[in-house]
């Protein structure tokens, strides 16, 4: 169960950081990025992304680390694909421009 | 007829380089000398999480346990096998089911005493030792025994191994050339993390339909995310030959304590080595593994304390731990020893041992408890333990098996990316020739590429699709050979060769352009075929093991088939964006000029 926790923590955190970034934000939001909110998704994708380490360690010690960095890899390999998948069926940031 | 020759392109100062492209330089080569060698081992590598299913699976005589079995009644088993069959052995060794082997795998072997080494000739000695030393795999509930029934096979044990000494070769020449290739690959992650400047702004970038643009993401992506992983087992593998690297560092200490290193090394087994050497080895395995050695036998003979009581008192200690096996020196002797091996988890030393009497079950100490070992081994066994994923359940094991699948796929891109850059700066340089030949009326430019280049991309389509398409060549021979057929375990491997070899010669005799979609065709044809293949020659096939919850078998096949379906599916997208790619036959003209010594 806690596996499942911190898998989805990490997603949650790398969808905010990956959409702190200008040009991903443009592609999935279809609007540019302004500084407030890049902020705050900075900020929230690395506040939840220490959240799911810290749960996964304190329930599971060292081996928790281990798990973490093989769901880390996991979680966020599949997120460039799937961010040029959205962007190609949606064509968001043509919108935008 | 005019040519591009390496000539033609004006040499590079290397003063003009900055560190960085000196870096690049040394990232490309380092990396792509091994590449095909490291794309083997880390391929066999990661199949190797798994090798111990693997071997169930191309086992499938040996029946599957459906519920955990008591120690009690397995010791009843096993002691009673070996008391049948192994009384003149001195050691007995009984491995415990776990959820990856449901069945027990015994041994016995006889030590030479000093006694018998002076009064014995060698052939005698070795005569001994062979009349009484066994092995055999036992059914821990019915304590049946498997001979010869089971058919020979080198199993998941196999692909493991080639993992770190190859195949078809001595075994030291094997190490040598993956510790070249480890030395190696660990410089080219240091120098990648060096070169990819934009490491974190590129975290999430993927350009699709880009040509070697969308390789490079695919290399940067499959690099980055799981970076940790790819420095730890290339930094763990190379610590795996820390005394093959720096002979001196490993054996000039002890040196300082006398001892010998070239008769450690000439004799055939611990017994054998000189009493000065045995007596250090003594220390070093109590100091440092906490292994005290076994008592003389007294020669009287006594009945042995129930091994379950021991096994019982050990679990009450250590709840976590999972204990490997129980080895048992002198057995039926009033000085009767047992010894359990187990894995105590990240962070202690890679094997504990617990001791106890098994004359009366008495705890006489362990490894785990008061004695911890050195901080130096015990960092060392970590690191190896990370390695080879020693205390991880299936979960992680996934996880260790998906990451390994990203490392070959970021050599895979890698190689890749190498090829294309150079055809495309190629057809580059020759288009711009062709042109100016043209307007000088020098005639057409030859649009071949260099032998080089075309040799690359035929390796590397031969290798990346057709290392997998021979693996399950390895899957189907084992069920295809007879089981009764002489030396049916190295057909096996030879199957496997033989179906890689030929991956290559179809790279060589087909199309480039066709190639990978084809090869992708036949390794998805090769793996949805081994559950069928299973099915038509064992009754363990998915219609038995599903029903039975035989998930060691079922997973197997379901595997199998969810690898075909990926392959199906890459094959399916190649073919599409080939058909998609094909009204623009300028769009490598399109792409930036790259410069070919990159």
């Amino acid at each position: 169960m806690t596996l499942f926790v911190v898998f989805f923590l990490i997603v949650g955190a790398s969808a905010c950081l990956c959409l702190s970034f200008d040009k991903h934000y443009k592609k999935l939001m279809g609007k540019a990025l302004k500084s407030p909110i890049k902020a705050k998704l900075r900020v929230g994708g690395y506040t939840v992304l220490l959240a799911s380490l810290v749960t996964g360690t304190v329930e599971n010690g060292w081996l928790g680390l281990v798990y973490w960095f093989g769901l880390f890899s996991l979680a966020t390999a599949p997120l460039p694909f799937i961010v040029a998948y959205l962007d190609q069926r949606f064509r968001l940031s043509e919108r935008a421009d | 007829m005019a040519s591009i020759t390496k000539a033609d392109t004006p040499p590079i100062e290397y003063e003009e380089r900055g560190f960085r492209q000196v870096m690049s330089v040394v990232h490309t080569w380092s990396t792509l000398v091994p590449i095909w060698v490291l794309y083997f081992v880390f391929i066999t590598g990661t199949i190797g999480y798994f090798h111990v299913e693997i071997t169930n699976w191309m086992k499938p005589e040996i029946d599957h346990v459906a519920e955990p079995v008591d120690d009690a009644v397995l010791f009843e088993h096993a002691t009673r096998y070996l008391g049948e069959n192994a009384a003149g052995a001195t050691t007995w060794s009984i491995s415990l089911p776990s959820e990856r082997r449901e069945t027990s795998f015994i041994f016995w072997s006889r030590n030479i005493t000093p006694e018998e080494r002076e009064t014995l000739t060698p052939a005698q000695q070795e005569e001994l030792r062979e009349s009484n030393s066994g092995n055999v795999v036992l059914d821990p509930v019915t304590g049946a025994t498997y001979g010869d029934e089971v058919r020979a096979t080198g199993g998941g044990d196999l692909l493991y191994r080639m993992h770190y000494v190859l195949h078809y070769m001595p075994r030291a020449m094997g190490e040598y050339i993956v510790i070249i290739c480890t030395i190696l690959m660990f410089a080219g992650l240091v120098t990648g993390i060096i070169i990819h400047k934009k490491i974190f702004k590129d975290f999430f970038t993927f350009r699709p339909a880009k040509g070697q643009r969308s390789w490079l993401d695919v290399h940067n992506i499959s690099s980055v995310m799981t970076l940790p992983f790819q420095l730890m087992i290339t930094f763990s593998g190379m610590l795996f030959y820390l005394a093959t690297i720096m002979p001196l560092v490993f054996y000039g200490p002890t040196a300082t304590f006398g001892f010998d290193v070239e008769d450690f090394l000439t004799s055939e087994s611990i017994a054998d080595v000189n009493p000065k050497n045995q007596e250090l080895i003594g220390i070093l395995a109590e100091e440092v593994f906490g292994i005290t050695p076994a008592p003389e036998a007294a020669g009287v003979q006594a009945s042995m304390a129930p091994l379950s009581d021991i096994t019982s008192d050990f679990r009450s200690r250590y709840p976590d731990a999972k204990i490997d096996r129980l080895i048992l020196q002198n057995p039926s002797d009033q000085n009767a020893a047992a010894t359990i091996r187990f894995v105590p988890g990240i962070g202690s030393p890679a094997i504990g041992v617990a001791n106890y009497s098994a004359a009366t079950g008495e705890r006489l100490g362990d490894s785990a408890g008061e004695r911890q070992g050195s901080v130096a081994g015990n960092i060392q066994a970590t690191i190896l333990s990370l390695h080879e994923g020693r205390f991880s359940p299936i979960a992680l094991r996934w996880l260790y098996f998906l990451t390994g699948l990203a490392g070959a796929a970021m050599i895979a891109s890698g190689a890749v990316l190498w090829a294309r850059k150079r055809r495309q700066a190629y057809e580059t340089e020759l288009k711009r020739f062709a042109k100016t030949s043209a307007q000088s009326g020098d005639g057409a430019a030859d649009p071949k590429v260099g032998k080089g280049v075309i040799f690359v991309e035929h390796m590397n389509v031969a290798t990346i699709i057709g290392l997998p398409i021979g693996v399950a060549a390895y899957f189907l021979a084992n069920r295809l050979i007879p089981v009764g057929l002489e030396g049916r375990a190295s057909l096996e491997a030879d199957a496997m060769f033989i179906a890689w070899a030929l991956t290559f010669v179809m790279a060589v005799i087909r199309p480039s352009r066709r190639i990978w979609t084809e090869l992708m065709w036949l390794a998805c044809a090769a793996y949805a075929s081994i559950p069928f293949a299973n099915a038509f020659t064992t009754n363990r096939h998915l219609g038995a093991s599903l029903p039975d919850g035989d998930w060691m078998m079922a997973g197997f096949d379901l595997t199998m088939f969810g690898i075909a379906f990926l392959f199906g599916l890459t094959a399916y997208r190649s073919a599409i964006t080939r058909v998609d790619i094909k009204p623009q036959p300028n769009a490598a003209i399109q792409q930036p000029v790259m410069d070919p010594a990159q």
